[in-house]
């Protein structure tokens, strides 16, 4: 993607509404071209080891009764996110969602039911005209934390990431330059965590200060904020990245949404994915190098076989040693969260087997 | 034989018993066997015959019309004099019938009023009975009165023991003083439900000659109508039971006597009786015979009739139900009732085009069975098989009989009477497989579809409404006629009625074991876009569904002729009948469905324009106003007058 000036964009936003208004002098059905998101329109890039978007389209009428609400909410958005553009001023989206939910006047329907409406129109507008939303003033409330030797600058205040205490650094909505800066940073690399009680954990032991790095979670399923934040901090301060998720499919893709990008958000991998990234585990090798108590298994549901089988089809996941990992996970049939490690000792992952499995490169 | 068997002891104790006295036994064979369906029944029998006779006078001019039509037609010159003459007789018949209609009017009315008496203690003292006849009865304690007034509002009566004062108050109620050995006391007579009820029916028929009154209204199995098997003549009873068993049944129950009035011409006087029936012996009583100088038709006759009964105001087997079905199936009828409040309600006649006359008709020979050709074979004149076949059935000509014989390998010339069982059967045999016209439609009267869906219309005001009239077929030798209708919307309540009419009469009992009944369970109504829960019973939804089978000889499960018996055939045809109005329903709600999604896909596009305009017009900084002509002139373009008149 391209980095557009505000006249841009809005001059982009303006040509859309003049095309709708101009099908419907001549009679004819508006539509808008919408490059699909979904499995059928990526393709994983070998060359950059990301995941983008193909050139499909999906045509939103407003002349068809299953898209006509649709087609109304786009043009609200796209109206709205041009004011805001315009006014220069900033929105969460779901601030955006309330400003535009109301009652449709003469009937018993609002324009917009729940943010789950406004959300995905938000990515149809950003793909449609070809803007990421951070450019576009809008952000998600994120929720990933960072913690390490680093000092950033945020908003103008600098902000020392080694003395935040218990919490850590907040990731803000949006991370692009003009808001966030890199300072100072004397860590050699990044340890992301799935999940916020081992984040927590990590840093209660200040694994950070003594392994020298930076500690940051997603909780869970990262917002764009985290992955953008990641991107950064791996290309400008050039440092590795190492990933540590729970041992099961849905670990495993949030790996990968990091690493390669997400199918949803195939635009928005270039921005953020980080294809060096590293898989340190939990991995099936780890079962028995660590021997894990039998305690710690979780028996595999359908959901997780069903889950796992899609992982395994993804182009991404097509090396040998994912392919291998996938095969075991399987006939193991159980899964391990990766806060089971305290059944080894309070102390094991921070002390034990994340420095060992750096040093001993155990990775994927 | 000395007379000593144990069979000699029996026979002492067998006995015949008489018609009379068997129904007596058997009430619920003739539709008498709870409160509500007696009053009903009675009405109905009344009512059944009313039409038949206003119909005959009917039939007769319409006979003597023909007559002189077939005499025009028969002279050299149309236009002579004689011609004249006759289509103005012709044209006065015309008007005449019109003037005949059926005009009917049922009455029910309490035959008393009847109070309860209760002392201060509202403990239970006596009863009072204020009847119409001015043959009012009070009972108090173990004293029963009885006097004699029209008209009670108060009375008093005197005694050597006893002095009763009573009076109405305001509320409707008796205050009564009795005073009994010098004690006073004070008593209150409220107003209980009555189960006495009158019915009378009047017709402006022909009348009935006087001699024939007693033998028609209290001799079971007397009349006209009743026919030997294998032939006949559409009609609405069949068997002559109805009428003599509900004034049998008044009999019973109140131990009055029904009271009859008819006149035959303006010239004739009203002739009245008071009948019982002698149940013994099946034969009329005669309590009471005069004039009846308030009899104002110029012909016609009433029948009255007290019985105990429930009546029942409303509801599907209510007798406002009954007629309202009769009127609908009788289109030419006009037919008033007044209820026990004295509500007066019409029910109009649709149409003055009089009811087509069911001609008699021989057996058809398709569908006959074996033991009707036996006993028809026993029974017959004819003298040869040939003459048989040929003059004892309808459409069978003598080539036909002759090729039947062949193929049976019998002799034309041998007496049927003769024949043996084998013959019978063979004969049988070859009559089936030997292709015969179907029975002759002047024998039949249907209701006809446009009249049908008219008088549907007149009543519920449906938004879509269809009838059809079936070819008429065969069951066991009879012709039969299949008619059906369907009405859907309008002033149909939410509850599928299904209205079943045989010979134009309305069958309200007796549903569950009907032909009819099956026959629409028996439908896949969800192939019409109708609910029907499992596929199988009513559909669901307003609609009514009216069936109507017409037959010389309708095959009712039981003598109280409340439900049509399964032949196949005749469900058949219901179903091809049922079929056929569904599918037209079907075709109504698909288009109505397509035009409501329409309509729907319209106002959707309405609906979300007003916002789409505002955001286009901030987004593009274009006028509001010149967007929305712009969408308001897309939206004509595209859709036009759906949208226009949306």
């Amino acid at each position: 993607m391209i980095m557009l000036t505000d006249k841009e964009i809005i001059e982009k936003l303006v040509k859309l509404g003049i095309k709708v208004i101009n099908d419907l002098k001549k009679g004819e059905n508006p539509a808008l071209n919408i490059p699909l998101r979904s499995l059928s329109n990526v393709y994983y890039d070998e060359n950059t080891g990301l995941i983008k978007l193909k050139d499909s389209f999906q045509e939103r009428y407003y002349f068809n009764i299953g898209q006509s609400k649709k087609f109304m909410q786009t043009i609200l958005i796209a109206d709205r996110i041009k004011w805001l553009v315009e006014q220069n001023k900033t929105l969460s989206i779901r601030q955006l969602f309330y400003t535009l939910k109301h009652t449709i006047p003469g009937f018993k329907e609002n324009t917009f039911d729940t943010q789950d409406e406004s959300d995905p129109i938000i990515e149809d507008i950003e793909v449609l005209i070809d803007v990421l939303r951070e450019n576009l003033n809008l952000f998600a409330s994120s929720k990933g934390v960072l913690a390490g030797p680093i000092t950033i600058i945020d908003s103008g205040d600098e902000i020392d990431l080694s003395k935040l205490g218990s919490a850590g650094y907040g990731v803000p909505g949006i991370v692009e330059p003009d808001v966030v800066k890199f300072k100072d940073c004397n860590a050699e690399y990044i340890l992301v965590v799935e999940k916020d009680a081992v984040w927590a954990r990590l840093n209660e032991d200040k694994y950070w200060k003594k392994n020298n790095c930076l500690l940051l979670t997603g909780k869970g399923q990262p917002s764009r904020a985290e992955r953008r934040i990641l991107k950064r901090m791996h290309t400008e301060l050039k440092l590795p990245v190492y990933i540590f998720t729970d041992m099961d499919p849905w670990g495993y893709y949030i790996y990968s949404v990091y690493k390669q990008g997400s199918i949803n958000l195939a635009y928005f991998s270039e921005k953020s994915g980080v294809p060096k990234a590293k898989f340190l585990g939990f991995k099936m090798s780890d079962v028995k190098n660590y021997n894990m108590p039998q305690d710690s298994f979780i028996k595999m549901g359908d959901q997780d076989y069903k889950r796992l089988k899609e992982l395994s089809k993804y182009a991404w996941f097509q090396t040998k040693e994912w392919q291998k990992e996938l095969k075991e996970l399987k006939k193991f049939g159980n899964k391990i969260e990766q806060d089971a490690l305290v059944m080894k000792g309070i102390e094991f992952a921070a002390k034990e087997y994340l420095p060992t499995k750096i040093e001993n490169k155990d990775w994927i | 034989m000395d007379g000593n068997t144990i069979a000699h002891e029996l026979a002492k104790s067998q006995k015949s018993i008489s018609v009379a006295e068997f129904f007596e036994k058997n009430r619920h064979l003739l539709g008498f066997d709870s409160p509500i369906k007696a009053i009903l029944t009675c009405v109905k029998e009344a009512v059944d015959n009313s039409l038949d006779a206003s119909e005959e006078v009917i039939f007769e001019l319409k006979r003597r019309a023909l007559k002189y039509y077939k005499e025009i037609q028969k002279l050299k010159d149309k236009n002579s004099e004689r011609a004249k003459k006759l289509k103005e007789k012709i044209s006065n018949l015309k008007k005449e019938i019109i003037h005949v209609l059926p005009d009917i009017e049922v009455r029910i009315s309490e035959a008393q009023e009847e109070f309860r008496i209760v002392d201060k203690s509202n403990t239970r003292r006596g009863t009072i009975s204020i009847r119409k006849d001015g043959k009012n009865i009070i009972r108090i304690d173990d004293k029963e009165i009885k006097f004699e007034r029209q008209r009670v509002s108060n009375f008093k009566l005197k005694d050597k023991e006893f002095e009763i004062f009573a009076s109405k108050n305001n509320k409707g109620e008796y205050e009564i003083e009795y005073i009994v050995n010098d004690l006073k006391e004070k008593f209150i007579a409220k107003k209980t439900t009555t189960t006495r009820y009158i019915v009378s029916v009047q017709d402006n028929g022909p009348g009935i000659v006087p001699e024939q009154i007693p033998k028609i209204f209290c001799k079971l199995l007397y009349g006209s109508k009743f026919q030997s098997l294998g032939g006949g003549k559409q009609s609405r009873g069949q068997q002559g039971i109805g009428i003599s068993a509900a004034v049998l049944y008044g009999q019973l129950t109140t131990g009055r006597p029904a009271y009859v009035v008819s006149k035959i011409s303006p010239r004739d006087p009203a002739v009245y009786y008071k009948l019982l029936i002698d149940t013994l012996n099946n034969s009329p009583e005669i309590i009471e015979k005069g004039f009846d100088d308030d009899f104002t038709l110029e012909h016609g006759t009433r029948i009255e009739i007290e019985l105990e009964g429930t009546y029942l105001s409303s509801g599907e087997k209510s007798i406002f139900e009954f007629l309202r079905l009769t009127s609908i199936a009788n289109p030419y009828a006009k037919i008033t009732f007044i209820d026990p409040t004295g509500k007066k309600t019409i029910f109009q006649r649709t149409t003055e085009k009089p009811p087509k006359e069911p001609l008699k008709v021989k057996a058809h020979p398709h569908g006959i069975e074996i033991g009707t050709l036996q006993r028809m074979c026993k029974n017959t004149d004819k003298r040869s098989l040939l003459s048989f076949l040929t003059q004892d059935f309808s459409r069978i000509g003598a080539s036909k009989a002759k090729e039947i014989i062949k193929k049976a390998k019998l002799n034309p010339k041998m007496k049927p009477s003769e024949l043996t069982r084998a013959q019978v059967e063979a004969l049988l045999k070859k009559i089936q497989s030997t292709n015969i016209m179907k029975p002759p439609t002047d024998c039949l009267s249907p209701i006809d579809h446009d009249a049908i869906i008219k008088e549907l219309k007149a009543e519920f005001e449906p938004e879509f409404v269809t009838a059809v009239t079936r070819e008429p077929e065969v069951y066991r030798g009879m012709p039969f006629q299949i008619e059906a209708a369907i009405a859907y919307g309008g002033n149909l309540k939410d509850e599928t009625r299904l209205i079943r009419f045989a010979n134009k009469v309305p069958l309200m009992y007796g549903r569950g074991g009907c032909a009819i009944t099956k026959a629409v369970s028996d439908l896949d109504w969800r192939r019409y876009s109708l609910s029907q829960s499992g596929g199988r019973g009513l559909p669901q939804g307003k609609i009514a569904i009216l069936v109507h089978i017409c037959s010389v000889w309708v095959p009712f499960t039981s003598e109280s002729k409340s439900a049509i018996a399964s032949y196949p055939i005749i469900l058949k045809e219901i179903k091809l009948a049922l079929q056929e109005c569904a599918r037209q329903l079907n075709n109504y709600l698909r288009r109505r469905h397509r035009e409501q999604r329409k309509k729907q896909r319209i106002n959707i596009f309405v609906k979300y324009s007003t916002e789409l305009v505002l955001a286009l017009s901030r987004l593009t900084g274009k006028n509001e106003k010149e967007v929305e002509k712009i969408m308001k002139e897309c939206l004509t373009k595209r859709y036009g007058d759906d949208y226009v008149n949306r």
